[in-house]
């Protein structure tokens, strides 16, 4: 009952996102980029509900369109990390021997590295920017879809049904596609909900250290950045990104535990 | 990543999170905190001022430090022939006395009371070997280049020492300001510490990214500072250092400070805030091989159409001066009558049609034309360019901002990667440094005409300027070189950046210097 409410929790949060990501232009007051230098660091006025930035922009409006950032970059890192993760794994674990040994000893050393190390270091090296960030989050990110793909195949792989569907002659990709993949689903679905929201932590923090997006576009953790200077005259500059995140975020773990309870609870 | 992110939250599951999560919680949140605890205010060591600085020194030893902290903190240990004083005007320091019976010829007569912290007599000896050292090619000194124009040193006696230049060279007398070391001072790359010099604080100790300490020293020939000593204590974020001084684990911080964040340092802390008019010239760097941006009236549009009063006032908080050119109102050399671009976005718009840049679409999204802006990922800098981007939006031209940390964004400037960039000049005395800038035999590696502007008239007035020996002859040719300047636009003058010094109130007697010199501290008291 408890995770039902979880559930239906951060599913209306991340509705009311994806909406306000959608529809930002109609949402939005002013314009998010538009700078009015005589209007700096304001509180809470009427023409700007949250307040006003440094160079005078409505951080209502640069919240609203923030989302934009951190819903794409977490998309995108999950659907990218998804799909080389989930071909990577399935070949690992459904023909074993070398390729097996060669890839996961590939994850090993990814994975020895401090994830958002290499996140930065990869950035610094590129430059700022949505597309570099994104690569820079899927370099590790598929490692894990990797891990678990390759478990899961290695557990069914010896199934009935996939012997069924071997001596039938069905070649290995409609093996792994038509039938060991939708039962992979539930278990990848939990893991992308988590992912979505690490990677949205993950791309506030590359852009808090100045390696997201490049300004005047506004993203939440460039938002974040931007405000940190400020920390003791104007609070609220991070104060609102800031909470945008933690709801993200706290809304996709609730999604997730749920899916995980039921899918515990199935088993 | 995100596995190994959510892993280190939910691991193993969120069903032994709720058997042992408490247990395990409690303990994590209690070594967290035992790690994120503030930590206490460091005991200040009695009658020791603590300087808050944003970098570490690169190098100490006067031979081989460029960078400014490295300097300025070299400069309160070493003594120099000759140094600039608070209004920008050379004086004698080691040298007691000092005569050019020629343009090419300088005799100098060394104090007799000067002492090496060793304890060692500062001698003619001691001024040859660091100038030869320099010159020397194995000891790869980046100040080697300077030295070019000297054809010889010869010690006349004890305390007496000629320098003989190959040519004329009136911005030479700027060398004379380097620190003297005592004969056989390895060089850096032997990374031992740097040698003794002979000024008013001796080095105690160098914890590398952490603290620099300085020990007064004893047989100063001025007499003994007042301060036991000095910590530079290295806090790169600006805003740390503000919280360190209000802790007050700082008791003196100059510039790198948030202009918004001032006020509340007054209010908070008692700090004595002054701004004072600095040298250092910020600009807009620009690429003269870009085929638009090349044209002239193009230049002319971009300086017309950015409005550098707003910035300042409301971005800068008034911080910075409004520049004409690279040298300040400081400068000898300082022509007033420069004219400065003042804010015209509708003479902007008229100049980029005249030139064939017409706006496709009126108010509309089309540009008349594209161009990258290159900066620091510093805050501010950012925050800077993006005021520039709306501010020409307005006249159709597109910035596309590229901020870059200091290593990458530097290197790119110096190979000439760049349609547009933001720097400053640190330090900027004689006016000889247009020949580096401007030249058109300057370009990288040789110079930094990193834009490659040619122009056969600066080129022959600059060659004037370097073999003018009257001071009064070089004003007139600099005057006219700035007036050229101003109207070609090689670097769009944005401001001069004043001095902004916070000290604790129970610290007296620093006087500010315009590139920002520490040297007054060996007059700074704390007060009970």
């Amino acid at each position: 009952m408890e995770s039902k409410r979880g559930l239906h929790a951060g599913i209306l949060i991340l509705l009311l996102l994806a909406s306000s990501a959608l529809f930002a232009p109609a949402l939005a007051p002013h314009d998010p980029t538009r700078q009015n230098l005589g209007q700096d660091l304001l509180t809470s006025t009427q023409g700007h509900p949250l307040g006003t930035d440094k160079l005078g922009r409505d951080i209502l409006s640069r919240t609203i369109y923030g989302s934009r950032v951190s819903l794409l970059v977490g998309v995108a890192t999950v659907a990218l990390s998804l799909s080389i993760g989930f071909a990577l794994g399935a070949l690992a674990g459904y023909f074993g021997g070398w390729l097996d040994q060669l890839l996961m000893r590939l994850v090993d050393v990814l994975l020895a590295f401090p994830g958002i190390l290499l996140a930065i270091a990869f950035t610094a090296v590129l430059g700022p920017g949505l597309d570099h960030v994104i690569l820079a989050l899927c370099l590790i990110g598929w490692t894990g879809y990797a891990r678990l793909v390759r478990g899961e195949i290695l557990a069914l792989r010896e199934r009935e049904f996939v012997h069924a569907a071997r001596a039938l002659g069905c070649a290995p990709g409609r093996v792994i596609l038509c039938h060991l993949l939708p039962n992979l689903l539930p278990p990848l679905v939990i893991q992308a909900t988590f992912g979505l929201a690490a990677a949205i932590v993950a791309e506030g923090s590359l852009s808090f250290l100045g390696l997201g997006v490049e300004p005047p576009t506004p993203s939440w953790g460039s938002m974040l950045n931007e405000g940190r200077q400020f920390l003791l005259v104007a609070p609220h500059l991070t104060t609102y990104p800031g909470l945008a995140i933690m709801i993200t975020v706290i809304a996709l773990n609730l999604i997730g535990d749920a899916l995980q309870d039921r899918l515990n609870s199935g088993r | 990543m995100p596995r190994v992110i959510v892993g280190l939250i939910f691991s193993p599951g969120l069903r032994s999170f709720n058997r042992h999560g408490i247990i395990y919680l409690f303990i994590a949140v209690f070594f967290l905190l035992a790690g994120c605890r503030f930590s206490p205010a460091p005991e200040p060591r009695s009658n020791y001022l603590v300087v808050g600085i944003e970098s570490n020194p690169l190098q100490l030893d006067p031979r081989y430090s460029t960078d400014a902290n490295g300097v300025r903190i070299g400069g309160l240990i070493y003594n120099s022939l000759l140094r600039a004083d608070e209004r920008m005007r050379l004086q004698p320091e080691l040298a007691e006395r000092w005569t050019a019976p020629d343009a090419q010829t300088y005799l100098f007569d060394l104090r007799r009371d000067a002492k090496f912290h060793d304890g060692k007599p500062l001698t003619a000896e001691d001024v040859r070997y660091t100038y030869e050292s320099i010159l020397d090619p194995k000891s790869r000194s980046p100040k080697r280049g300077m030295l070019k124009p000297l054809d010889g040193i010869d010690v006349l006696g004890p305390y007496r020492v000629r320098f003989r230049l190959s040519a004329p060279h009136a911005p030479f007398l700027e060398q004379f300001t380097i620190g003297i070391v005592p004969v056989g001072s390895p060089g850096a790359e032997t990374n031992a510490m740097p040698p003794p010099g002979s000024g008013p604080f001796m080095l105690e100790s160098v914890n590398s990214g952490e603290k620099v300490t300085l020990k007064a020293n004893p047989v100063y020939w001025e007499g003994k500072p007042s301060l036991t000593g000095l910590v530079f204590k290295v806090v790169p974020d600006a805003l740390v250092r503000v919280l360190e001084f209000k802790k007050g684990a700082i008791g003196f911080m100059q510039n790198d400070i948030e202009p918004d964040v001032l006020p509340w340092l007054e209010r908070n802390t008692q700090a004595s805030v002054a701004a004072h008019q600095g040298t250092t010239f910020q600009y807009i760097g620009i690429n003269l091989t870009h085929p638009i941006l090349r044209q002239r009236k193009v230049r002319q549009a971009l300086a017309l159409a950015i409005d550098r009063d707003s910035i300042i006032r409301y971005v800068l908080k008034d911080s910075v001066t409004p520049a004409s050119g690279l040298l300040s109102p400081l400068n000898w050399a300082f022509d007033e009558s420069v004219p400065q671009w003042p804010y015209d976005p509708q003479k902007a718009k008229r100049l980029l049609d005249e030139v064939g840049y017409p706006d496709p679409d009126g108010d509309g999204p089309r540009p008349r034309f594209r161009v990258s802006f290159k900066t620091t990922n510093i805050d501010l800098r950012r925050r800077i360019a993006e005021a520039f981007k709306e501010q020409l939006a307005r006249v159709g031209v597109e910035l596309e901002i590229r901020s870059y940390e200091w290593g990458t964004f530097y290197n790119d400037v110096k190979k000439g990667n760049f349609h547009l960039f933001s720097l400053a000049w640190v330090g900027v005395a004689d006016p000889d440094i247009y020949f580096q800038l401007f030249h058109s035999d300057s370009v990288p590696p040789i110079g930094d005409n990193r834009g490659h502007y040619r122009n056969p008239e600066i080129d022959r007035l600059l060659e004037a300027g370097r073999a003018a020996v009257d001071p009064a002859q070089r004003k007139i040719i600099y005057g006219r070189v700035q007036k050229l300047l101003a109207e070609d636009l090689p670097y769009i003058p944005l401001w001069w950046w004043k001095n902004v010094v916070v000290q604790a109130p129970h610290v007296r007697g620093f006087v500010p210097y315009p590139d920002g010199e520490f040297i007054s501290f060996k007059k700074v008291s704390l007060s009970p």
